[in-house]
Formats: C-alpha cells, sequence, structure tokens
C-alpha cells in the first residue's frame, strides 16, 4: 500500500470511509514513516484546540465591518459582547450588489464621509442662496421700483425738427434747420 | 402750399419768382464772398458801436411791427465736418406781423414758427440782449439786399474774428440778410432775401386770407414748455439742465419732446440744442453713426449740417444738435463727460449683476436707516 500522504488529515479528522480507514490502520501498523506523521498531525491539532479565544483589536473590527460596504451600515457590536473567535469568523460579501464602485475605496472614512457631505451641503446651500439673490435682483414690475435704465436710440430728425422749431424764435438765427431734408440742394456753397 | 400762388402774383410770375434766383443767387453770393470775406482776428474792439447796438434792438422787434413776403436763399455748412460743401435751398418766407412764420421748402415742405411770445423765454434778456451780452457789435456799412437799402452790423468775438453779419433793412429794421462764421473764418451758415414784399404776408399763416394773427398765448396750453421751477426739480431727479454751456451760450427755451428734455441755447446768434434721456446708448443699434473718442468715452455723430452728436454720460443719453462751432459742444461734453461704448444687455442683465442687485435689495431690506 502507498504512503497515507494527504489522507493523514482526513485520518486524523475522521472524515474517512469505514473501508479506507480500516485499510490507512492496517498501513500504519508496518509504516512507521505514516504513523510519525499522523502524530505530528494530532499533535499540531491538539495543539490548536488548547489555545485560547484570540481578541482582536476594536481598530481590525471598524475595518472588517467597512469592507460590508455597499450595503446598509452594519449595526456596532454591543460593549459586552466578546468578539467571535477568529476561527469561526467569515468574511461577509464585499461584492458591491450592482454597478461600478466608483470612490468606495477602503480607505474612506468616516470622517471624511463626514466632510463630503458638510462641503455637499454648504455648496447646495450656498446655489440656493445665489439664485435667491438672483431672482430677488431680477426686473421688477413693481411700481415703487426705479425702472433700470434701458437702451436708447435718439430720434434724430425728430430732434432736428424740433431743434428748428425752437431757433425760429430767434430773429438772427438762420432758419437753416430746415434745409435737413433729402431733397435740399448740396453744392460748395456761396 | 404752392410758390405759385402767392397774392398778387401770376403763375408765370411764380416760376421767375422760382428760376431766378436759383440762378443768380449763387452767382451774387459767390461774388461777395470773394470780395468780402470774414476778416480774421485781428483787433479786440473796446466797445459796442451806440448805433449798432440801436439798429439791433429795432430788428430784434421788427417782426412784431412788420409783415412781410418774400424768397429767401438759404445755405448752412456743417461745423462737424467743415467741408467746403453746403446743403443750399430757396425757401418762401411768410410772416404775420406779431405772429407766426411760414418758411416753404421745394413747394412742399412747410413749418409754421410760432414767435417768441408763443415761448416760454427763459433767458431773461431779448435776442438782441444775447447777442449783445455775447459780442462787441459795430456798424460795417451800408448795403443794398432785394433792392433795398440796409445797414451792415457786425458781432465780433472778443479775439475780434467776425461771429456774424447782419443786413438791416433801413425802413423796417427787418435783417434781410444774415452770415455767420466760425472763430477760424469758416463759415457756419448764410441766408439772403433775393425778393422781399413789405407789409403783405400773403396767405399767411395758420387763418389764411392775410387776416393778422393775434398773438397766441401759449403758455397755457403748451404744457410741454417748461418753467424755471420746472427745472429745477428736473436737477433734483437726476437732469443735468445746465443754464449755460459756454460763455454766452444761455438757456432760453425748455420744453419736454416725449421722453426727452429739449434745452435751446443760444448767444443771439449761434443756437445749439441739447435733448437729455434717461437710458444709455446701444451701440448694436445705432447705424450710420461715424464715432470719434473723447477722453475715455465714445461720441456719436452726424455732420450734418447741422452737426448733430450723442453720448452716453450717467443714466442719460444726450443728444446735440449744434449749428455753432464745435468748441461750444466741447464744453458740454467736458461737463458730461462721455462713456465708453456700453455693453450689451445681456451683459448688463448677467447673473452676476442680478446677483448684486439681489443682495443690494436684500441689504436695504436689512437696513434700518433706509
Amino acid at each position: 500500500m502507498k504512503h497515507l500522504d494527504e489522507r493523514i488529515s482526513d485520518l486524523v479528522d475522521d472524515r474517512l470511509e469505514h473501508d479506507e480507514r480500516d485499510r490507512a490502520l492496517v498501513h500504519l501498523t508496518v509504516c512507521a514513516q505514516c504513523r510519525e506523521a499522523v502524530e505530528l498531525e494530532r499533535d499540531a491539532k491538539n495543539a490548536l484546540r488548547s489555545l485560547p479565544d484570540a481578541q482582536p483589536s476594536e481598530r481590525l473590527v471598524q475595518k472588517l465591518l467597512l469592507l460590508a460596504e455597499p450595503g446598509e451600515p452594519l449595526p456596532p457590536p454591543a460593549a459586552d459582547s466578546h468578539p467571535a473567535p477568529v476561527a469561526a469568523w467569515r468574511p461577509r460579501d464585499t461584492r458591491p450588489v450592482a454597478g461600478p464602485k466608483f470612490g468606495r475605496g477602503p480607505e474612506r472614512s468616516p470622517r471624511r464621509v463626514r466632510v463630503v457631505r458638510v462641503a455637499a451641503l454648504g455648496m447646495c446651500t450656498t446655489g440656493a442662496m445665489l439664485v435667491l439673490l438672483a431672482s430677488l435682483g431680477g426686473p421688477s414690475d413693481s411700481p415703487d421700483t426705479p425702472e433700470a435704465p434701458v437702451s436708447v436710440v435718439p430720434p434724430l430728425e425728430e430732434f432736428t425738427e424740433e431743434h428748428a422749431r425752437s431757433t425760429g424764435v430767434l430773429p438772427f438765427a438762420e432758419p437753416a434747420p430746415f434745409l435737413v431734408t433729402p431733397s435740399a440742394t448740396v453744392g460748395d456753397g456761396w | 402750399m404752392s410758390f405759385g400762388h402767392r397774392a398778387g402774383t401770376g403763375v408765370a410770375g411764380g416760376l421767375a419768382a422760382l428760376v431766378v434766383p436759383v440762378l443768380a443767387v449763387p452767382l451774387l453770393v459767390s461774388a461777395l464772398a470773394v470780395f468780402v470775406q470774414a476778416p480774421l482776428a485781428s483787433s479786440r474792439d473796446t466797445g459796442d458801436d451806440p448805433r449798432a447796438v440801436e439798429l439791433l434792438r429795432q430788428s430784434a422787434s421788427s417782426a412784431e411791427r412788420v409783415s412781410y413776403s418774400g424768397t429767401q436763399y438759404v445755405s448752412t455748412w456743417s461745423a462737424l465736418a467743415k467741408s467746403a460743401a453746403a446743403t443750399s435751398a430757396v425757401v418762401q418766407v411768410r410772416h404775420e406781423a406779431g405772429g407766426s412764420t411760414e418758411i416753404s421748402l421745394h413747394d412742399r415742405q412747410t413749418a409754421i414758427l410760432d414767435g417768441r411770445t408763443a415761448t416760454r423765454w427763459l433767458a431773461g434778456d431779448g435776442p438782441a440782449d444775447l447777442l449783445l451780452g455775447a459780442y462787441t457789435v459795430r456798424l460795417a456799412g451800408e448795403d443794398q439786399v432785394a433792392g433795398r437799402h440796409t445797414d451792415v452790423v457786425e458781432a465780433r468775438r472778443q479775439d475780434g474774428s467776425v461771429a456774424a453779419r447782419l443786413w438791416i433793412d433801413r425802413e423796417t429794421a427787418l435783417p434781410l440778410r444774415r452770415e455767420a462764421f466760425d472763430d477760424d473764418g469758416y463759415p457756419l451758415s448764410a441766408s439772403a432775401f433775393v425778393e422781399v414784399n413789405i407789409g403783405t404776408s400773403g396767405h399767411c399763416c395758420k387763418t389764411g386770407a392775410g387776416t393778422a394773427v393775434d398773438e397766441v398765448d401759449t403758455f397755457d396750453t403748451d404744457e410741454s414748455m417748461l418753467r424755471w421751477n420746472d427745472i429745477a426739480e428736473l436737477r433734483d431727479e437726476g437732469w443735468h439742465c445746465p443754464g449755460e454751456i459756454a460763455d454766452g451760450m444761455v438757456l432760453y427755451e425748455a420744453r419736454q419732446v416725449g421722453d426727452a428734455i429739449q434745452l435751446s441755447y443760444s448767444d443771439g446768434v449761434m443756437t445749439v440744442s441739447v435733448f437729455e434721456q434717461v437710458g444709455w446708448l446701444d451701440p448694436e443699434k445705432l447705424e450710420g453713426y461715424q464715432t470719434a473718442d473723447y477722453g475715455d468715452g465714445v461720441v456719436y455723430t452726424r455732420p450734418g449740417p447741422p452737426a448733430r452728436l450723442m453720448w452716453s454720460s450717467g443714466d442719460r443719453v444726450i443728444t446735440v444738435v449744434a449749428e455753432a462751432p464745435l468748441d461750444v459742444v466741447g464744453d458740454l461734453l467736458d461737463a458730461l463727460p462721455p462713456e465708453p461704448a456700453a455693453q450689451p444687455q445681456e451683459d448688463k442683465d448677467g447673473f452676476l449683476d442680478r446677483i448684486g442687485r439681489g443682495a443690494g435689495r436684500v441689504g436695504s431690506w436689512l437696513n434700518p436707516f433706509d
């Protein structure tokens, strides 16, 4: 019979079928090498079982809890609860539920999240204030509000006629303004 | 109104009256312009000639006493362009003593001018006093105009240059011919009767059939006319309304024209009208104007004649119609400095401008002293 090799652990953990186990035990009676390997495996197992429960640090627990994102935050562990032994602990599924994971690095801290949220709130508030001021500063139909200056195109021909009318009262001024007409002749003067 | 239908004149006579002045007057006046140049500044006159002063006073009031009609040749030059080209026309003039004056141009365009009694005269003194206050006058000789004897009166500036010449009829004191010059001798305007009939106004003016027109007192009917207390209120509201725009150019009439205030200035010979409007000039809406820089601002011009200038100053748009040397307008430009060309309306009403106005409005709400 061949050496037990990988079946040593199964034998120590009592996970072999009945026939297989009998054959392995028969082999141990004739093979000192395998017998020594089984003894070492059993000693190691017994040593591990004799160790006390490991106490993970609080920081490690928080980091591990953050690995649960995305998803609803995990409730904080109760103050009087004991952390699970390392051998019994299993990480949660950290795969995203759906979609790409933008900016969801494992380095994100609650403080940074809080800063980002405060900044976003501040920007939204500032934007709302600016929109409110702009609406207040817009044109108003209120009669008691002075109107903003408007663009003006002076009616030049009308003004020229009014100028001519006003100069008509002066005895020593020329009636020249009345010559402002397209049909007036243009020459080299007198 | 037709040129050929004046009282006592047939159709043939009307045509002759039109054709002869058109051909003969330019030749006649060209000859005068050659031989009678405007004297340049040479000496400072020491005082007014009493005879000239008396003639001017009589002439200023002659329209109150004398009816007349006639054919007048009028030329005007641009003070802005200062080119040799002139705008000229033959006009028919009809005037009722103490009443209105009708001026017909090219047998189709008619203007009826009310006398000085129909305006709110603001200058205090009459037109003759305006002239005497701005210039030194003297009798320069005698001449013939339209077959009538006239005395020639010259108005000189302080530098001795001739500002104006007036040919005053010896019998009626009517000014039958006028010339105005810039201080460097450049002509601004000239007019002369080539035919004049004293004592008849033809079918003039509003009442027709030679009926004398009573003095039309429009003080209470023309609400557009402004008095000094109205002008004071306008100044309180931010309108400029200067009482004088240059040496001797005083405000003699003010009225409201639509949304504008018209301010008329004169020194008795030169005339300038200043129009003020609330608002700002939009360059995109101004076509056909020349632009000129003045200080940090821009002035929009049309050479004319008459010279016309526009610019923005403060929240007012200033428009000037000038038949005067441009240094007169220069004083006004200094008093109301032009602003740079305005930005389009969108920029003036941008988001930041609106935010600024909104903040100001909120501040006014919070200010307990506002």
